[in-house]
């Protein structure tokens, strides 16, 4: 089984894409779980090590297309609060923590507009879309599917 | 640094391991010694200003949006000011509630502080590879007890997740009470975790004094100066962060002014903005701007209460009053011994609410109209102090906000704080990381939250940058 984790801030406009996918996502697949947040946190890994894959889905601010990409463990990093917990991290913790290696995606959708506001911008609805096929293709198929 | 009538500079920035941003500066002197240190906090946010013209009932949903490792006791000071305005009463069990989520959110930004950003310093040492020095390494030197604290604070985010639906920037606070009764579902799950919770909490506290006893000199000497302490209490002294009357204590213990509304904040606390911070500096008024600073939070609220309202924190909170050498306890790290007490008598309250069976009513919630223009709130917020002051036309929009916040009222203390431990281990002439880090750690100690108390946008970097007195600079350390 695979969890889908949307996050995001749903108040910041394009922010919220990734909470979009996943909702979209769960109305398609019966065989995934979602997990929705505003952001990555260290309580989120219990639950994550249950699952076979996770997949992680967010707003990015890079400029481009939709992006579908495995995570490789990270090295340290000293930058450690509550607010900035990065893929690489949890993945990293979840081996030291549960002995368990994570297979970990990250979906990022370029987004662009993050005023205040729930709309999502149409151009970063298009890119949803995208990322929601893309994700799609991974599940049904197993295999990565890259933008 | 060749010029020997000069001083010089160390500035850290970023400083690590806290909520939100900030920088230090030091100062040397012609030996390298260091002379003075500044804190600066270069966040600005300006909620005080933008929530001018908004519906007043609307502050506690605006408000736990300043932060988000103490949005409940914003939630809850935001309540209070609106219910002077409404002139309505909270339903017990709407209290009861509230207290719940308050507890909870102690126990989470607790267990943050001590197991994630502090523990390493303790459990790894302060010269331990930076880029391990946290938790991280904590992960993999001592997985068992990194669990455990992350699973703290899930607990702790869990009692508001179960009684409003969020674990962050909880919504269920209202002018009035809550907005939601807890279902027999939700108190026996909550109830669930307590023995876990106590067990994880005195692995914290055995921590802590196994550190204490190896480095007792080192801990008793760390930050040590005397200063006013400030924290609310019950109608006999005891510890209590919900709903208490103000207290302040000098730095001999001796009671200086006693059962204070907090509605009357005013008369008795003053700011003052400095060129270096957009952090101002409060003190208190009647001992003027230089003697009146005061500190804020754990290790406060334990100098100022005369007793705990549960048993396993009332035995080490006797322990704590015990180490009080000339009738307080000032040395900055046992800020976090404090933190821990503070958890283990919030688990033991959880609990004690939890099994009343009226925190199964549905009557959670009061109605009212505006019927006055002015509402003062105050809780305790994990750092400390929280006061919310609201001003309304008769239309009830905000004319007028003040925000004072756990954090700022530690401004001078921190400041302080980083000047003695600097001076304690800083040599300009030989530069240690690990030296720098215990200055750091003189913040950690406070566990500040930087963004609350600017009330600021966005994430600026913390830097340490060495500067001679011509501002130039000779030395710095980059973190992240």
């Amino acid at each position: 089984m695979v969890l889908l984790v949307g996050y995001g801030n749903v108040l910041r406009g394009d922010d919220g894409v990734g909470i979009y996918v996943v909702r979209q996502l769960e109305k398609l697949f019966s065989n995934i779980k979602v997990l929705i947040s505003q952001q990555l946190n260290l309580e989120m890994l219990e639950e994550m090590v249950r699952f076979e894959e996770v997949i992680l889905v967010d707003a990015s601010q890079e400029k481009g297309n939709v992006t579908f990409r495995k995570i490789e463990v990270c090295a340290p990093s000293s930058m450690i609060a509550s607010h900035h917990l990065r893929p690489e991290l949890l993945c990293k913790l979840g081996m030291s923590l549960y002995k368990k290696e994570i297979a970990m995606y990250v979906c990022s959708i370029p987004a662009e507009k993050f005023d205040v506001g729930e709309e999502i911008s149409k151009e970063t609805l298009t890119r949803a879309d995208k990322a929601i096929a893309t994700i799609s293709a991974f599940l049904l198929k197993g295999e990565k599917a890259y933008a | 640094m060749d010029n020997p009538s000069t001083p010089k500079r160390i500035v850290i920035s970023p400083v690590t391991r806290i909520e939100g941003h900030a920088k230090i500066t030091l100062r040397l002197n012609d030996n390298g010694k260091v002379e003075d240190a500044l804190f600066h906090v270069n966040e600005f946010r300006g909620f005080e200003k933008f929530c001018e013209g908004r519906p007043f009932t609307e502050m506690p949903s605006i408000t736990p949006r300043i932060c988000g490792i103490c949005p409940v006791s914003h939630a809850i000071s935001s309540a209070k000011a609106c219910e002077m305005i409404l002139k309505v009463e909270v339903p017990y069990t709407g209290t009861l509630l509230r207290r719940l989520m308050h507890l909870g959110q102690m126990i989470s930004s607790h267990a943050l502080s001590f197991f994630h950003l502090s523990s390493p310093d303790i459990l790894l040492g302060w010269d331990y590879d930076p880029a391990k020095r946290n938790i991280i390494g904590i992960a993999e030197k001592f997985p068992d007890l990194a669990l455990r604290g992350i699973r703290l604070r899930k607990f702790g985010q869990e009692l508001s997740e179960r009684l409003t639906g969020k674990k962050i920037h909880t919504m269920g606070i209202v002018a009035g009470g809550v907005s939601f009764p807890l279902t027999s579902e939700n108190r026996q799950a909550l109830l669930d975790w307590i023995p876990e919770a106590l067990q994880t909490t005195q692995m914290g506290i055995d921590l802590f004094k196994k550190y204490y006893e190896s480095h007792k000199q080192e801990v008793e000497s760390f930050a040590n100066f005397e200063s006013l302490h400030l924290g609310t209490v019950g109608p006999n002294g005891e510890h209590e962060l919900y709903d208490g009357k103000l207290r302040f204590v000098d730095g001999k213990g001796q009671i200086v002014a006693d059962q204070l509304n907090p509605r009357n904040y005013l008369d008795f606390i003053a700011e003052r903005p400095v060129e270096w911070s957009y952090l101002k500096y409060p003190y208190y008024k009647p001992y003027g701007f230089g003697k009146g600073f005061y500190r804020v939070g754990p290790l406060s609220r334990l100098n100022v209460a005369t007793m705990m309202k549960t048993p396993l924190a009332q035995k080490e909170f006797l322990n704590f009053k015990a180490l009080a050498k000339n009738g307080a306890v000032n040395g900055n790290f046992f800020y976090h011994y404090a933190r821990l007490i503070e958890t283990i008598g919030s688990v033991e309250e959880v609990k004690m609410i939890l099994d009343d069976d009226r925190v199964l009513s549905t009557e959670v919630h009061s109605t009212a109209s505006r019927n006055q223009a002015e509402g003062i709130g105050c809780s305790e917020a994990p750092r400390g102090t929280l006061f919310h002051h609201y001003t309304t036309d008769s239309n009830g929009l905000l004319t007028k906000v003040n925000l004072l916040i756990a954090t700022g009222q530690m401004n001078p203390a921190m400041n302080r704080s980083i000047l003695e431990v600097a001076k304690q281990y800083v040599d300009g002439k030989n530069i240690k990381e690990e030296a720098l880090n215990r200055v750091e750690a003189a913040i950690r100690c406070f566990d500040p939250c930087l963004s609350c108390s600017t009330h600021a946008i966005g994430a600026m970097p913390l830097l340490i940058e060495i500067e001679d007195s011509l501002g130039q600079m000779i030395n710095s350390i980059k973190r992240g």
